[in-house]
């Protein structure tokens, strides 16, 4: 049970590869603090293998499921997310057992680790990250979130993109005031990204730009430095970071020296998974936070119905513009009052003026006039995209629904 | 066009409003019914039955919670009613407004009146047996008739007469209207009396009308006249029409003075 006298713990998760890396933090802490396995390392890495002991009746994580699956104590289920992602079924003692429900397990007893570093804590926000989000990944994460099961805790999904935002824009402001750098360098391949703010508007919009440098490995300082001058151009940059397993070979000389001319540079593993942390805060609603990013998944449009709220006329946003599209879903229920038709405001967050969609109720039957209750569920398809679906509920034994569905998609 | 937005969720399980015979849903349905009713029963309502179906299936502790207050302290119907208007956002200010006229007129309504209500509505709904029994109970509750009530004895006499007259028993029809005429002294009962005797074809009735009522024998005549002229399936027709029930002419009067 949520213990309300409990503070409330913000959780990163961030999938890379066939790894998990788990950091996170408090209202009270600064930083976050990634998990890791071997107590006083920087071992933050959690391989994605889970072991079913047989004869003890549990399952083991991580590096633990790998040395017992070893000494031949229980099977071994690898590549968690992407069998999951892929619908795949695994046999647990004999049992049918689909990847999303090992997925869920990992996660849970990840979240409960955290938990139990901080024992007068309990989760109260949980983003998972990944490098791409695709609609499989969505998907999949949608069923792990409904099998999770904890009480209480309300889970987001974002690519590390957006990690990366959260993260540069949360640290000091001489490290955040002009562009942000990172740079990614993994299986010889080096990418990069590019943060940028319009900082006159409030909330201040982000924008990130991403290029990929391609396969380094023959020259990586000479082409690394190619990239930085190339990336950088003329403008001003306040930090650098970089990640990936790459950077860590100690091939940095000359590139090096570049990087540092005029800004900090930072190294490490777990920026994903600490941007993640402070993105749980932030949606937690615990930090003032002044920036919008239009990301790839960033919903571009709002939609709105005008509707009497106690006798006061209002705008009901369902869809709101600047949210992860898939998180954006939005419902209500209302009384037709006068014409059989509903009126969506389609608007643009940076234009004054609305398009107005009227959604004629074809069919419906012949009715005194407010006995009609209709469900309206706004759903995203994609960042401009909405499928509006409207069901009538008609009005208990006044008027007993018609089973009547429309549907629409609306766009800009 | 206009979107009332619906503030409350709807219940899985109904509530039931004995006197309207009707399964509810939610506050939007409630306050509709009470809207249209001819008569909104208090027992319908102020109590814990009703409170409980809005906290438990209407998931609306609030309001429950202010509900049962008003409960405790006995409050009247219109102020029992507010709360829900309030949490539901409904009505429209103009029909919110005119439910609670209704709802205050029932406040200060005897239980005769009220009675007379409930068979009212019965009988505005074509359920004539239950409407004949109620109307019936009333008379026998009320005994001998006092002067202040005796225009509302009248009229439900009346009313049953209507009852009767739709179930084609012109002679209990006819008792009805002669005995409402002696109470209400309305023009109205009389006419139906007469119209009941033409159509029940027994000229003993029509005599006995004009032994009772002596001072009336022109009008008697006028109305016979009126009446026999008229070929019996006209008039039978005709009488759908005619028969209405006395609340509603009370009703165009009440309307009409406060206009």
């Amino acid at each position: 049970m949520f213990n309300k006298d409990k503070k409330k713990l913000y959780i990163g998760l961030d999938f890379s590869g066939d790894n998990a890396m788990i950091s996170f933090t408090t209202d009270s802490l600064d930083n976050p603090s990634t998990l890791s396995i071997t107590p006083g390392r920087e071992e933050f890495s959690i391989p994605l293998y889970m072991c079913y002991q047989k004869e003890e009746k549990r399952f083991s994580y991580g590096d633990e499921a790998l040395r017992f699956s070893r000494a031949g104590l229980g099977e071994l289920y690898d590549k968690i997310l992407s069998r999951a992602c892929k619908g795949q079924k695994a046999f647990v003692d004999g049992e049918a057992y689909e990847y999303t429900r090992l997925l869920a397990r990992f996660i849970k007893r990840l979240v409960r680790m955290c938990e139990t570093m901080m024992p007068d804590h309990t989760a109260g926000q949980l983003v998972l990250t990944v490098e791409t989000l695709t609609l499989n990944v969505i998907e999949t994460f949608d069923k792990v979130i409904e099998l999770l099961e904890i009480p209480d805790l309300r889970v987001h999904i974002m690519d590390h993109r957006e990690c990366f935002y959260y993260y540069a824009l949360s640290q000091p402001v001489e490290l955040s005031q002009n562009n942000i750098a990172l740079f990614e360098y993994e299986n010889e391949i080096l990418k990069g990204m590019t943060l940028k703010r319009l900082q006159k508007s409030y909330p201040q919009l982000v924008d990130i730009e991403e290029r990929d440098f391609g396969n380094i490995a023959y020259a990586p300082d000479d082409c690394f430095s190619d990239a930085i001058t190339q990336m950088f151009g003329k403008d001003i940059y306040s930090a650098a970071y970089l990640v990936g397993d790459g950077f860590s070979e100690g091939w940095m000389k000359e590139s090096l020296k570049l990087l540092c001319r005029g800004r900090r540079a930072f190294q490490g593993q777990n920026l994903y998974s600490k941007g993640a942390s402070y993105a749980a805060r932030i949606s937690g609603g615990a930090v003032k936070w002044g920036y919008v990013y239009m990301g790839l998944h960033t919903m571009k449009f709002n939609v709105s119905i005008k509707v009497n709220d106690g006798g006061n006329t209002s705008f009901l946003t369902l869809v709101s513009a600047g949210g992860r599209w898939f998180e954006s879903s939005g419902n209500c229920q209302v009384i037709l009052d006068g014409e059989n038709a509903v009126d969506f405001w389609i608007h643009l967050p940076d234009r004054r003026d609305a398009k107005i969609e009227n959604f004629l109720l074809r069919g419906l039957p012949e009715r005194e006039n407010k006995t009609t209750r209709i469900d309206i569920m706004a759903k995203p398809v994609s960042d401009h995209e909405v499928r509006l679906i409207i069901k009538d509920l008609g009005f208990g034994e006044i008027a007993p629904s018609s089973g009547k569905v429309w549907e629409a998609l609306v766009s800009v | 066009m206009s979107l009332v937005l619906c503030k409350c969720r709807s219940a899985e399980q109904p509530f039931y409003i004995r006197s309207g015979k009707l399964n509810i849903y939610s506050l939007e349905e409630l306050l509709f019914y009470a809207a249209g009713a001819v008569f909104i029963d208090r027992d319908d309502f102020m109590n814990a039955d009703f409170t409980g179906w809005i906290r438990k299936n209407l998931e609306n502790a609030e309001l429950a919670d202010e509900l049962d207050k008003k409960l405790k302290s006995k409050a009247p119907l219109v102020d029992f009613f507010k709360p829900i208007e309030e949490a539901s956002g409904y009505l429209s200010e103009v029909q919110a407004g005119k439910l609670n006229l209704s709802l205050n007129k029932f406040d200060h309504m005897s239980p005769l009146e009220l009675g007379k209500r409930l068979a009212d509505d019965f009988l505005s709904k074509g359920m004539l047996k239950k409407a004949i029994l109620t109307y019936k109970k009333l008379l026998s509750d009320v005994g001998d008739t006092r002067t202040s009530s005796a225009s509302v004895v009248g009229d439900i006499m009346h009313n049953q007469g209507v009852a009767y007259a739709r179930f084609f028993d012109f002679h209990e029809a006819y008792n009805c209207f002669v005995a409402a005429y002696r109470s209400n002294h309305r023009v109205e009962s009389l006419n139906e009396a007469v119209d009941c005797a033409v159509l029940a074809e027994d000229n003993s009735l029509l005599k006995e009308l004009n032994t009772l009522f002596k001072t009336s024998y022109e009008h008697i005549e006028k109305e016979v006249k009126r009446a026999s002229s008229i070929h019996t399936a006209s008039l039978m027709e005709a009488r759908k029409n005619a028969d209405q029930p006395f609340d509603d002419i009370n009703e165009k009067y009440l309307v009409a003075c406060e206009d």
